[in-house]
């Protein structure tokens, strides 16, 4: 077959279908109009305040949450319980200052009446230091009168006094001695100690202190020098008492303290969750429906359809307030209150089962043919469904045992469901089973953001319509926060 | 009521116009969705489907000259959806079959079949076969374009109409002799 052929069997086939013409359907005019004819379908118009309200809920818990991570670097670790070892290396160095200053200057190591007043200490301890009971060393105040040989030491006394405070100012529970030891109790002791006939055994001539001043002030001295001989550690905590006698070490004289070494830092305390915990959070959510018309022998529906997948006319909103409760570090489980707003709608055409009428035509002198007409009808359907009801979800943090954070955020996954009633045109009661798996982390005083992917599906069918059956089911973002 | 006056009416929703533009257009559309489709019903689809969209798109339409062939090209894509809506179910059969018999007298025959033994040897043709067939031999589009509104290759287009035809004579052939028998 060469192409000519080819050219005049396609040509020849084309003529004889070209302009071959067929009637349709009766009723096709009628279904074509309805389709052509079909309006959008209606979306679901949304209050203007409430989606404000909605958006601006989203960015106050979006600005809150970010707020708080930036405001806080370390949330889980709690303060240290032990000096750390720059607070006791400057403490050392206090010490060696004032020690040495001590020994080296001449006015301190003669008279106590070269002392200024402006070293003495001004603190409540002074005072018990005066008391009827105190030593008699301590009694020895020292004169207002001043050498100007004294000035350069005394600034470093005072220098060493201030970095002594500066670390007593240093944050609460950072040294264990300003959290336990009361001045007063300090030098109580310190007094009860000069009355025991333990420390009268000491032999004064390996005491590391110095007696030049007064004999009888030796042996009070000669026991304080021995306390701090016995545990050096324990200067540390009686730095109270070193400033307590410090104005009148001008009879005692301490040789070099060898600090102790520092010790370790505790290791970080990680913050024990609560046992109940209470949580808020927003979802918004787009809602779908699995829909079926109802069975009837008198009514047909046809051509159903829904909104686009990301329309506005799904848009809604769930919002949950509740309690959860750990069961153990990897489980717990939350309670609380849900309400959720569902959108979704729906058009459709329907028609009797029966025809309405029917034409008759004739087609010859023995045939006619008849042709039943249907009228159809469009049907819409706007449903905007509040749900109020209560959600039970068990919580399993997979990678608690482990403590894998990545950025601080640890994975979660949820199951549960919703148990609660409908309210509009279909009250009744049902629910959802839901699942969801989210990420948390710590932003800080006590408070948790989430950020938590969930679905919801509908236990049952409702059927508040007499066309339609429907099943919604949601996908959503949950937004919360948990103290 | 010319053409132009039919459009305008029609554009503006007017159920007598559309009454009447249905009318008069609905023997040739119909014709063309029976060589699309396999089945008379599956051709009352395409042809609801495709002159609902007729009527929604009617209003961007402004030349009546171009009025049919617009209609004959909306109709055309109907029936390439409705091909890629069936595609997947369907299995090419009788592929082999084609190519074992020629006959030298397929002009003869084709001139004494009525048009609906054509059609119904067009509607046995498988779905790729009989839309390659119509696009090229009815609405003379190349193979290229044919390639591009079906989605397969050039080649493929061009062998699926080879094998269309050759499929075709053969089915005409024995439809002749079955009708020569009648005769």
């Amino acid at each position: 077959m060469n192409t000519s052929e080819h050219d005049d069997w396609e040509r020849l086939f084309r003529q004889r279908l070209a302009d071959f013409e067929d009637q349709p359907a009766a009723d096709a005019l009628t279904r074509i109009l309805a389709a052509a004819n079909m309006p959008p379908i209606p979306t679901v118009t949304s209050s203007p305040l409430l989606t404000r309200m909605l958006g601006i809920i989203g960015a106050v818990v979006v600005v809150l949450g970010v707020w708080f991570m930036q405001a806080t670097q370390h949330p889980i670790v709690l303060a240290q319980t032990t000096p750390s070892i720059q607070d006791i290396e400057l403490l050392g160095a206090t010490l060696r200052n004032g020690f040495k200053t001590a020994r080296e200057s001449k006015s301190l190591n003669t008279d106590s009446k070269m002392l200024p007043s402006a070293v003495h200490p001004t603190s409540e301890v002074m005072a018990a230091v005066e008391s009827p009971n105190s030593i008699p060393v301590l009694r020895d105040s020292p004169k207002p009168n001043q050498s100007e040989k004294t000035t350069p030491v005394i600034s470093e006394i005072a220098t060493a006094q201030n970095n002594i405070a500066k670390v007593y100012q240093a944050p609460k529970q950072r040294l264990l001695i300003a959290k336990n030891i009361t001045k007063e109790e300090k030098l109580r002791t310190f007094q009860d100690d000069m009355t025991t006939d333990n420390h009268k055994t000491l032999d004064i001539n390996k005491s590391p202190i110095d007696f030049r001043n007064n004999e009888s002030n030796q042996q009070p001295a000669t026991l304080f020098a021995a306390e701090l001989n016995q545990n050096q550690a324990m200067l540390i905590n009686e730095l109270e008492i070193f400033r307590a006698v410090r104005p009148y070490q001008k009879t005692v004289l301490l040789s070099p303290i060898t600090m102790p070494e520092a010790t370790p830092t505790a290791p970080a305390v990680v913050r024990e969750r609560p046992s109940i915990n209470w949580f808020v959070a927003v979802t918004p959510l787009y809602t779908y429906q699995q829909i079926a018309p109802v069975q009837s022998d008198n009514r047909y529906v046809e051509q159903i359809q829904t909104p686009n997948t990301f329309s506005g006319g799904r848009a809604g909103w769930r919002t949950q307030i509740g309690i959860e409760r750990g069961l153990s570090k990897q489980f717990s489980i939350r309670a609380g209150l849900t309400i959720s707003r569902l959108r979704q709608s729906v058009q459709y055409t329907s028609r009797g089962a029966s025809f309405d009428s029917a034409r008759v035509e004739v087609l010859d002198d023995q045939t006619i043919r008849l042709t039943p007409l249907f009228r159809r009808q469009i049907g819409q359907l706007a449903n905007v469904r509040h749900f109020v009801g209560i959600n039970t979800d068990v919580v399993w943090r997979p990678f608690a045992a482990s403590a894998m954070f990545v950025r601080g955020w640890q994975p979660y996954l949820t199951a549960g469901f919703s148990v609660g009633k409908y309210g509009g045109s279909a009250r009744s009661v049902s629910g959802f089973w839901q699942a969801s798996a989210g990420i948390e982390r710590a932003i800080g005083q006590g408070w948790w953001l989430r950020v938590e992917p969930s679905v919801q599906y509908g236990w049952q069918t409702l059927t508040d319509n007499p066309v339609l059956t429907t099943r919604p089911y949601t996908y959503g973002l949950t937004i919360g926060l948990k103290k | 009521m010319t053409d132009l006056e039919l459009l305008q009416a029609c554009q503006r929703n007017d159920p007598r116009a559309q009454t009447a533009f249905y009318e008069r257009f609905r023997g040739r559309l119909m014709g063309m969705c029976r060589r699309y489709a396999k089945s008379r019903a599956e051709a009352e689809d395409m042809f609801q489907e495709g002159f609902a969209r007729i009527f929604q798109q009617l209003h961007t339409l402004q030349q009546t000259e171009k009025l049919l062939p617009w209609m004959k090209r909306v109709m055309t894509n109907t029936a390439i959806n409705v091909y890629h809506k069936n595609s997947k179910q369907q299995a090419e059969t009788d592929y082999e079959e084609a190519f074992d018999h020629h006959t030298d007298d397929h002009l003869t025959t084709l001139a004494q079949l009525s048009t609906d033994e054509l059609l119904v040897a067009v509607a046995s043709l498988p779905d790729g076969y009989r839309m390659v067939f119509n696009l090229y031999v009815m609405e003379g589009y190349t193979h290229p374009e044919i390639g591009e509104m079906l989605g397969i290759a050039e080649g493929t287009s061009k062998s699926q109409l080879a094998r269309a035809k050759a499929m075709l004579k053969l089915k005409l052939t024995k439809i002749g002799i079955v009708s020569y028998e009648h005769v």
